[in-house]
């Protein structure tokens, strides 16, 4: 096989860490953009792995899942220890922090016994060094047994010594000396015999627990600032994202223009013009503004997450979101929502347990995202005057609370089971300084993942509801969809949908804006489906909206329709995120299946009882 | 000596780990931490509806409301001294 002629050559080094000890930053500042990310077979623990050269010998770095020991029973834990013990690894980097030793050395204290050559890697010695930490790093080596390399990952003249250490212990294989240790006792019995003569001059309380901490971690003052900062890199991201589908419009439009004069002026057959222009040209631009978005709120997670206030986050809301088996950083995709579900969804990411992380991507779906909301309001006015409207929204917002605490009820015990369920034990690391460089790579490296994820699904489904709604001979009657439409809405009218109701239901898979221009098209002038569905900008003006509404929906009607769009599931883009996410497509389908049935019996309900109050 | 739960646990002072109930996932996790018995531990920060912020082996840790009850401390020694 290929792969293993290669892996021949190539010597593996795995990174071996606790999470918080840098080892991530190390992984980017060596691969670089010689990365890719898998799954471990089976599993739905990311794997990863690059490549670098030194001296003109190729090496693979392989990041093994971040866990804080490796005798607990975690995914994480038990992939990492089969994969050293499966001897794919010539060399194991096993990190520490050094400005806590005392507990970062207990990974190493674990790894003592096995007989694979392996380098200390102390991380952090700038902030350690800041705190008055000393550390005499040889005698530590000799101890040990194995070569200690101090450094700063974030400084990238540190790395010189890491390469020459690792090329100099391929070649001489060091290996511990100590036996392998069984209990925890005897680990923290290791590791501050370790220290004895090592570690001169130590952290403090005061050191650990800073002013600053004092007022970030207390319960309302805290929380104020940690809103605050949410708020502000959520702004930050919407302000970002309008700039940029600006740009994006303000170049597809004009190009797009062009394309359907050049096109009708050689005579192509219309269908296809309508598919470039109407259909691609604005799957682009959708494709472009929600990647915007998520780059922003990426990037507004990452530098949090790497400065170390995300654990404080995690901390402030622990008590909330424990009741709903979920972790305190789960807030902020929550927040995210609201401006996109997408970025809600990639956000989760910093949920270390896959169970909790899916259960808090499935709550998240709750959130109205940007979209809805810049939907609903116009309908719920336009159906209910501006005080019934306002009512109709915060009955939105109440209910997606309920459907939140559906979810729970629903998944949370297969996802996140009471049994398995561990409380809120973190460390606070101690705030540093982000390496910039790393940050932007994460973040562009994620937000490209998401973009062309989403581009090839929306592409697909696009095309397919293309040929649905398209108006064979010119008018939409002759659409498949229109004639599935006619045949099924006795059916669909029981959740109080009427066909074009049904059919812009259907259409809001696409992009939540396009049902303003649906509804407008099936109602209003005629005009083109497709056109309408994809060309969300260009929907009618909110005066025609509101009179097309009025004339063609009761009040039971209008209500039914708001909460199906409501909560239905979220566009294809964001199913496409959350497959990419969860690693498991079926769960996807679970969770959109459930949305999907729960939006429909909501509108059957909100319908009939509307029914007998209007 | 009956010791206290580390969720009663007065901020400012230096317990002594006692005994940690409860299953051994929970022992794991903490001796991960730096939590086992005997370790010295100082509280930071205890407010009702919070997790216990302490200081442990070099580390600043938090430990949420329903696992610091599972966990017995005493020995109480004044943390300015």
């Amino acid at each position: 096989m290929g792969q293993n002629e290669v892996q021949k050559k190539a010597p593996v080094i795995a990174l071996l860490g606790q999470p918080n000890s840098g080892k991530s930053t190390i992984f980017n500042m060596i691969t670089g953009s010689h990365q890719h990310v898998g799954n471990w077979p089976g599993k739905t623990v990311d794997r990863k792995e690059g490549e670098f050269k030194w001296k003109g010998q190729r090496m693979i770095l392989a990041d093994l899942p971040g866990s804080y020991s490796l005798s607990a029973g975690s995914d994480e834990e038990i992939i990492t220890k089969d994969y050293i013990a499966s001897g794919n690894a010539s060399l194991v980097l096993v990190m520490a922090d050094a400005s806590q030793l005392k507990r970062s050395l207990y990974m190493l204290a674990d790894f003592v016994g096995t007989q694979v050559p392996a380098v200390l890697v102390l991380n952090m010695m700038d902030v350690a060094k800041g705190q008055g930490i000393k550390i005499h790093t040889d005698k530590l080596s000799e101890k040990l047994g194995i070569p200690v390399v101090p450094m700063s990952a974030i400084r990238k003249k540190d790395y010189r010594l890491l390469y020459e250490t690792i090329d100099e212990s391929l070649n001489k294989k060091p290996i511990m000396k100590a036996q392998v240790l069984k209990s925890a006792e005897e680990k923290m019995q290791f590791i501050d015999a370790l220290l004895e003569d090592v570690l001169t001059a130590s952290k403090t309380a005061g050191n650990a627990f800073t002013k600053f901490d004092k007022r970030a971690l207390s319960p309302v003052k805290g929380k104020i600032m940690a809103f605050g900062i949410i708020l502000v890199i959520f702004l930050l991201s919407m302000i970002f994202a309008g700039i940029i589908s600006g740009i994006a419009s303000a170049v597809l439009m004009p190009i797009s223009a062009v394309l359907r004069q050049l096109m009708e002026n050689i005579s192509v057959h219309p269908l296809l013009i309508s598919l470039i222009c109407d259909v691609l040209v604005n799957v682009l631009y959708f494709a472009f503004m929600m990647a915007s978005f998520v780059l922003g709120i990426t990037l507004g997670f990452n530098l949090m997450e790497e400065t170390g206030y995300l654990a404080r986050i995690s901390f402030l809301f622990d008590h909330t979101m424990s009741k709903v088996g979920l972790q305190g950083k789960t807030i902020m995709p929550f927040f995210m929502g609201l401006g996109c579900t997408i970025a809600g969804t990639t956000g989760t990411r910093v949920v270390d347990n896959w169970g909790q992380r899916v259960l808090a991507i499935a709550m998240s779906w709750a959130v109205p995202c940007a979209a809805t909301l810049s939907v609903v309001p116009t309908i719920a006015i336009a159906l209910f005057g501006s005080g019934g409207g306002f009512l109709v929204i915060v009955s939105i917002f109440l209910f997606m609370f309920l459907m939140m605490w559906g979810v729970y009820k629903v998944f949370g015990n297969s996802l996140s089971p009471k049994e398995d369920r561990v409380g809120l034990i973190m460390e606070m690391p101690p705030y540093h300084k982000p390496d910039f460089r790393n940050i932007l790579y994460v973040t562009f490296q994620r937000t490209f993942d998401i973009f062309w994820r989403a581009l090839r699904v929306i592409s697909i489904v696009s095309i397919v509801f293309f040929i649905l709604t398209y108006g064979f001979g010119g008018s939409q009657e002759n659409s498949i969809l229109y004639r599935i439409g006619v045949v099924v809405e006795p059916v669909t009218m029981f959740f109080g949908l009427k066909w074009q109701a049904f059919l812009a239901f259907c259409a809001s898979a696409i992009s939540k804006e396009s049902l303003l221009g649906v509804l407008n098209t099936l109602y209003g002038t005629g005009g083109s489906l497709v056109s309408s569905t994809f060309g969300a900008k260009a929907a009618g003006s909110a005066a025609d909206i509101s009179a097309i509404l009025s004339a063609n929906f009761t009040k039971a009607e209008g209500l039914a329709f708001i909460f199906a769009i409501s909560f239905n599931m979220p566009c294809v883009s964001a199913l496409a995120a959350t497959a990419r996410e969860t690693h498991s497509v079926r769960w996807t389908a679970k969770i959109g299946a459930f949305y999907t049935a729960a939006a429909l019996i909501v509108a059957c309900v909100v319908y009939h009882i509307g029914m007998l109050i209007f | 000596m009956k010791g206290i739960m580390l969720s009663e646990a007065v901020p400012g002072n230096i317990y002594t780990i006692l005994e940690i109930r409860d299953e051994a996932r929970l022992v794991n996790r903490l001796s991960s931490m730096g939590l086992i018995d005997g370790s010295r531990v100082e509280i930071c920060q205890n407010y009702k509806k919070q997790p216990v912020l302490i200081f442990v082996r070099d580390t600043l840790v938090a430990i949420g409301r329903e696992e610091s009850k599972k966990i017995m401390v005493g020995g109480v020694a004044d943390g300015s001294k």
